[in-house]
């Protein structure tokens, strides 16, 4: 369904298909196909945008003596319930909440799924760090992978072209790198204070390189985490872990955590998957309880 | 455009004008044109709201006391301690964040209604520093007193000074906000140079000025 323009002019013949064009407009604006005018904010009733409109999702975790990368970053709606112990973790980051020995639910808007690491689309991130016993110790669970809306590199696409389904945004480029690259270094940033980089923006394609860009920055939810710790990826590909999906949908990740943390059971993954760098994949079984 | 009432009534002419009227309304209703209908609730689809789709910008900033969010109510935030014991003392009201020590904050909120141009022109960033102490700071591209009626500046109980939003410096700055972090901004904010401002500007709020260099 395309949009089309049309412009009419006395004495011609109204024929069927320019009737029949104008009909197909409304599901050409309605899908914003190219061509067709943009809905700008105010055509939205006061209001109109409920709880249900928004691309929301909900992740739940919990920390241990680190500082926790909230799932959603700075898109996340979050609380926290402690054992305790102060708000405190030195120096953390926008996204980085300074706590420790707490459970952290989150609501999040989401910026750019599915994510899919090679091995197919991945329906929920379920990272954890686990003890010698296989048992765990922390865990994170939501369908977004922490680096999806807490790395440098914005995911979320500004425009969607409506045939594909495929995500396009604008990035600044400084030559062939990404802005947000040169800017992490002081000495870029006072480059760019002082005029010294050309800046051009091109729009590029959301892919699934792109959306896993930041993996190695934010390869799970514990910064600052002891080096010899053992962070592990459940296997989202598992039986198991489609059966959790399922229960994800109803009860949201909060509950999932909870039974996760009570009754999961890690072991090495029979079969190999992409993981974060430093963390290992691992399947998981229910402990009876 | 404008948006066109139509009515088409049985034995009457359909001319091209009506057609072209009929045609124009598409982009009148897109573009919230006078009189043309508005979205409805229930018009949308489910979970059409991405990251994208919302006016978000974040706010940073770096604070002692009491320090009020620049998005206010609107402001989703993370604090963390800049390095000593961080004792959050309390929400002390819609869109204050009251802490013992000092910490870094972090915001993302959903904008009210930029740009901001008070008559000279479209202000890009709003940077506040402290008088006296130029670790804390806070960076927007909205004002604090639109989130939160009666703030001149983020800082409650102390003094600061709004960085000429008109520099150079500023202009450079603001393009670059939306990558960096208050911690990003820490590690930048003692290369500023501030002085007496050489040229007023106006502004809604009684806020002391500062215009400012790189070092």
């Amino acid at each position: 369904m395309t949009w089309t323009t049309h412009s009419y002019t006395t004495g011609e013949v109204l024929g069927s298909t320019k009737v029949t064009n104008l009909f197909s407009n409304f599901a050409a604006l309605a899908g914003g196909h190219s061509g067709a005018p943009t809905f700008i904010s105010s055509a939205f009733s006061p209001g109109a945008l409920h709880q249900s409109h928004l691309a929301s999702a909900t992740a739940s975790g919990t920390g241990s003596g680190t500082s926790y990368t909230l799932t959603g970053g700075t898109y996340s709606w979050w609380t926290a319930g402690g054992n305790g112990e102060p708000f405190n973790a030195g120096d953390t980051s926008a996204g980085v909440i300074g706590v420790s020995g707490i459970s952290i639910d989150e609501r999040y808007i989401q910026s750019s799924p599915p994510y899919n690491l090679g091995d197919g689309d991945i329906p929920l991130f379920m990272l954890a760090t686990v003890a010698p016993s296989g048992a765990i110790v922390t865990l994170s669970v939501a369908p977004d992978p922490p680096w999806a809306n807490n790395g440098p590199t914005n995911i979320a696409p500004e425009r969607i072209d409506p045939v594909t389904r495929r995500g396009y945004r604008y990035y600044a480029m400084v030559g062939d790198t990404l802005l947000v690259d040169v800017l992490r270094t002081p000495r870029g940033r006072q480059q760019m204070l002082r005029g010294e980089l050309d800046v051009r923006s091109v729009e590029l394609e959301i892919t699934q390189e792109i959306k896993n860009r930041d993996i190695s920055v934010v390869p799970h939810n514990w910064p600052g985490l002891n080096p010899a710790a053992s962070v592990v990826m459940l296997n989202p590909f598992s039986p198991a872990s489609s059966r959790m999906w399922r229960l994800y949908e109803q009860l949201g990740a909060g509950e999932l955590r909870r039974e996760l943390f009570a009754f999961a059971q890690c072991s090495p993954s029979e079969r190999q998957f992409s993981t974060p760098p430093g963390v290992v994949a691992a399947d998981w079984s229910l402990r009876r309880g | 455009l404008a948006w066109t009432n139509l009515t088409y009534i049985y034995g009457s002419q359909l001319t091209a004008t009506k057609m072209n009227q009929l045609y124009d309304n598409f982009a009148a209703m897109a573009g919230a044109n006078t009189g043309a209908p508005r979205l409805a609730s229930a018009s949308l689809e489910t979970a059409l709201v991405t990251q994208s789709r919302l006016s978000t910008a974040t706010a940073s900033g770096l604070a002692g006391g009491t320090y009020t969010l620049v998005g206010g109510t609107y402001s989703w935030w993370t604090a963390s301690s800049t390095g000593g014991e961080f004792v959050d003392t309390g929400i002390t009201g819609a869109g204050l964040s009251s802490i013992s020590g000092s910490a870094y904050y972090d915001e993302r909120y959903i904008q009210a209604s930029p740009p901001y141009d008070f008559g000279d022109g479209a202000i890009p960033l709003f940077l506040f520093m402290v008088i006296g102490d130029n670790r804390q700071f806070s960076a927007a591209p909205d004002p604090v007193w639109h989130y939160n009626p009666g703030a001149a500046h983020p800082f409650r109980g102390q003094r600061a000074v709004l960085l000429n939003p008109f520099s150079k410096t500023i202009e450079r700055l603001a393009l670059m906000h939306a990558h960096m972090s208050s911690r990003d901004y820490a590690e930048l904010v003692p290369y500023l140079r501030i002085s007496p401002v050489a040229v007023a500007f106006r502004l809604p709020v009684a806020v002391e000025l500062a215009d400012v260099r790189l070092q």
